[in-house]
């Protein structure tokens, strides 16, 4: 059991050493939480690098490798880790103070709670071993990265080649099962029950993240942590945290955590978050197929945010324009080289990496209702979402948020209206309530930050989140 | 705007904290009040038929074996049942029979009742209607032992019997299945009363109400309760959430705890095709090896082959076909095929496959067992009259 720690803790300091040495305005939440998901997620790429050299892997050298590269960064700079990081004590009154202890306990109880299923469970949830752990467990034996091939490839194949129990499943991002067969190689076997730890840590590192980027924005402690603890106590994301195996949490931390920083760089501007936001954004490519969706999605809010404030709601007005007259010239249908057709018409949905997608308008609102305000998965959030968004929009407060804010949550519900109300492969899945709230949890984080910065502009809190405020 | 001027709302001078908390628990026991007469009142006009039935109660019953009744449902709307020596990892299942239905059954999962009684609703299930004839408890695992039905009871309409049954069905276990990675009921099928909407409610009712009275004894309304409130309720669904979660891992501590993981596998719900794809991979070779898993086809994806297919790793399997494909298969591979596929048959005679068409697959019989039967291929694929 001791074998675990070596694979799980290695990356979180690889992350960390290169976080802090290069990211001086970040604070120690961020640094701890930013940093696992990147030590983890360029551990993947080490192991896609070394298969590259034909070589089997090799555990002890490919850890040897991870210490130095942890280690570059402080011989580099000479500087301890966490000497730079930023402060974020802030001041709080007593009972804000009680607030903060109980809801960390509370988040304490929970993860030790998640910890102890994590340990006993074997591996449980369908697709965790229909279409990610096989692929684990396969290159485990082999100790490389084989190839996992279409079926009809397989029956034509001379030498040895693996397929999945579905046929969709073969060309799916590795990054996932690259994590799982990183920590079975710490093992030294194959055990599918404790391949699923680093599922709590990620969950640890979202919250973490979420937390100093919330501080970093000059949210007081409290209404951080408060923020915090409402993410990671919904059902949905433990249910996904300790029925372990799905790539969901993973894309919803990495989008997340995309989507955060774009939030900060669009108004304190530090380079640092820019940074942060694209090595997301591009790490969640390697995590799910809709890791090219939210990438596209955040696209629109990067650009505006690029522009001076003053041509923002003007430039944002021409394009609202442009695309009701594309749309009434029956959309756009352009072939670019190197990658292939993009075809945006009321009919037909095609982007290259996406697929070719028929449209058919599906009502799933009942659906979509029941499981926001009915069951549990959420807790209370569909309804404070909507009281809020209420709240904001007739109060006329809606028009304190920056407006990159905006379009990244329109661009983000646009999304998830596309693909659960006009593409009838998901509609008929989110009908029967199969992938409906995994493309929920996705953006959960995002919105919750965002929700989180509108209270805050919203209630005209002394700590304004759009002034280049770091708390200290 | 300066952040002073655009908070002028919040930075107005705020009655005290104390005023405020009274307040608002002032507004939260009438919200409470209305909600909860006015679910009773609801329920009771709806369930409450006729003249008072005496209570149906049977004690130390067989597990698994129905008891002939003569009860009209809607003169019962609750059960309440003690069950001992529940297995953990097992599900135990109300099942009935009705008069109007005599050919289908009605069911019900229950949670576990841990030796005390419990009580739940059974109205909002749909096939609880009519005159209930037969009744009984069994479970699921039928190769497990059943537990013992201390006593089962048939309870008339009650205000308690509704608040009492509406909590327990908010306090049952999680009964963690394949639905839960991708949504999460939060209690089980049929509650009359889901925990989200109702603290919702509540929410809602004491802000409006908490809003009302505020106006009308002239105070300054608390913005902080518009997020403060809802938090409240949120900790409280969050505490319910942590003691289902506690329960959760108390019950897999009990099933799991001490195992290995080959014991693990033995011990869940897919023990026996994990034991026989133990036993197949006993008569395969130890490097990978290509496998054909052939069962008939199913619309969406077949829970067993796949199943099968990730307990067989690291052989290298093909689980698409639903019969032999001979022209596809090789000298030395291996198919598994399910006892219940139609279209394909062992010939003793031939030694071979055979399946529609009159095609036929030399093969050796290496294992056989309840689930299925382990072959391999042994010269290529003729015609099954040559």
């Amino acid at each position: 059991m001791s074998d675990i720690l070596a694979p799980l803790l290695v990356p979180w300091l690889l992350g960390i050493t290169w976080l802090s040495a290069f990211g001086k305005k970040l604070n120690w939440a961020t640094i701890i939480g930013y940093g696992y998901l990147l030590g983890i997620l360029l551990t993947t790429l080490l192991l896609r690098g070394w298969d590259l050299t034909g070589l089997p892997m090799n555990y002890s050298f490919l850890m040897v490798i991870l210490v130095v590269l942890a280690l570059l960064p402080i011989a580099y700079r000479g500087k301890a880790v966490g000497s730079e990081w930023a402060a974020t004590s802030g001041y709080m009154t007593g009972w804000q103070r009680s607030l903060f202890v109980l809801l960390l306990a509370i988040l304490l109880l929970r993860h030790l709670t998640m910890l102890v299923e994590i340990y006993w469970l074997p591996l449980y949830p369908w697709d965790a071993w229909m279409n990610w752990a096989p692929k684990a467990r396969i290159w485990f034996e082999h100790q490389t990265i084989t190839p996992i091939v279409r079926p009809m490839e397989w029956l034509n194949q001379e030498q040895l080649v693996y397929t999945l129990g579905n046929r969709e499943a073969w060309p799916y991002p590795i990054s996932v099962p690259l994590i799982q067969f990183w920590t079975a190689m710490g093992l030294d076997q194959w055990r599918d029950d404790w391949i699923n730890f680093p599922w709590l840590l990620c969950s640890i590192a979202l919250g973490f993240g979420f937390y100093g980027q919330a501080r970093l924005m000059s949210v007081p402690p409290h209404i951080a942590l408060l923020f915090t603890y409402l993410l990671l106590s919904m059902p949905y994301i433990n249910l996904h945290t300790m029925l372990a195996g799905y790539a969901d949490l993973w894309m919803a931390a990495s989008f997340g955590f995309s989507a955060i920083a774009f939030f900060n760089w669009s108004v304190n501007k530090q380079p640092i978050q820019f940074v942060l936001m694209t090595i997301f954004a591009a790490l969640g490519l390697g995590i799910k197929t809709p890791g090219l969706l939210w990438l596209l999605v955040l696209l629109p809010a990067v650009m505006i945010a690029f522009l001076p404030k003053r041509w923002q709601p003007a430039t944002v007005g021409l394009v609202l324009l442009a695309t009701v007259a594309i749309a009434f010239s029956g959309g756009i249908n352009v072939s670019l080289p190197y990658m292939g057709i993009i075809e945006i018409t009321p009919q037909r949905l095609q982007i290259p990496g996406l697929g070719v997608h028929e449209l058919l308008f599906t009502d799933i609102s009942q659906p979509l209702l029941l499981n926001l305000l009915v069951f549990s998965n959420w807790h209370l959030l569909g309804f404070i979402l909507i009281l809020g968004f209420v709240w904001l929009l007739f109060s006329g407060r809606i028009l304190r948020i920056p407006l990159p804010w905006l379009i990244l949550s329109v661009t983000i519900i646009l999304a998830l209206f596309m693909i659960f109300f006009m593409v009838p492969r998901y509609s008929g899945a989110a009908i029967k309530m199969v992938t409906l709230n995994r493309g929920l949890l996705h953006v959960m984080p995002t919105l919750l930050f965002v929700s989180m910065l509108a209270y805050q502009v919203g209630t005209g809190n002394r700590q304004n989140p759009t002034t280049n405020n770091v708390e200290n | 705007m300066s952040a002073t001027q655009s908070g002028e709302i919040f930075n107005q001078p705020r009655h005290s904290t104390f005023k405020m908390v009274v307040l608002t628990v002032i507004a939260l026991v009438l919200s409470a009040a209305i909600l909860g007469f006015g679910t009773l009142s609801y329920y009771e006009q709806m369930l409450e038929s006729g003249p008072a039935q005496p209570v149906w109660q049977r004690h130390d019953l067989s597990s698994g074996r129905p008891t002939r009744v003569d009860l009209a449902a809607d003169s019962y709307p609750f059960i309440q049942y003690q069950l001992d020596n529940q297995l953990p990892g097992t599900q135990q299942v109300l099942f009935w029979r009705t008069r109007e239905n005599p050919d289908q059954f009605g069911y019900k999962e229950l949670p576990p009742s841990s030796s005390k009684s419990l009580l739940l609703p059974l109205f909002n299930h749909p096939d609880w209607q009519g005159t209930i004839k037969e009744i009984g408890i069994g479970q699921y695992e039928t190769d497990k032992r059943l537990p013992h039905i201390t006593s089962i009871s048939l309870l008339p309409y009650a205000d308690t019997h509704l608040l009492k049954g509406i909590f327990n069905t908010w306090r049952s276990p999680l009964l963690r299945d394949h639905k839960t990675i991708n949504y999460f009921q939060g209690v089980p099928p049929y509650t009359p009363v889901f925990p989200v909407p109702a603290l919702a409610s509540l929410t809602i009712l004491t802000l409006i109400i908490y809003w009302v009275l505020a106006f009308l004894l002239r105070m300054p309304r608390d913005h902080r309760l518009l997020l403060g409130l809802p938090v409240l309720m949120w900790m409280l669904l969050d505490a319910r959430w942590q003691i289902l979660l506690i329960d959760q891992v108390l019950e897999t501590q009990q099933q799991y705890q001490g195992k290995s993981w080959d014991e693990k596998q033995q011990t869940g719900q897919d023990a026996e095709l994990f034991r026989f794809s133990e036993a197949i991979k006993t008569k395969l070779p130890d490097q990978p090896s290509r496998v054909f898993i052939i069962k008939n086809r199913h619309i969406g994806h077949d829970y067993q082959r796949v199943r099968l297919q990730y307990f067989l790793l690291p052989h290298s399997v093909f689980n698409f076909a639903d019969q032999p494909l001979g022209d596809k298969t090789r000298p030395g591979d291996f198919l598994v095929i399910f006892n219940n596929t139609r279209g394909v048959r062992y010939s003793r005679y031939k030694d071979s496959l055979i399946w529609p068409d009159n095609q036929a697959l030399p093969v050796r019989k290496l294992y056989e067992s309840a689930v299925g039967t382990l072959y391999q291929a042994d010269r290529p694929t003729r015609d099954s009259e040559s």
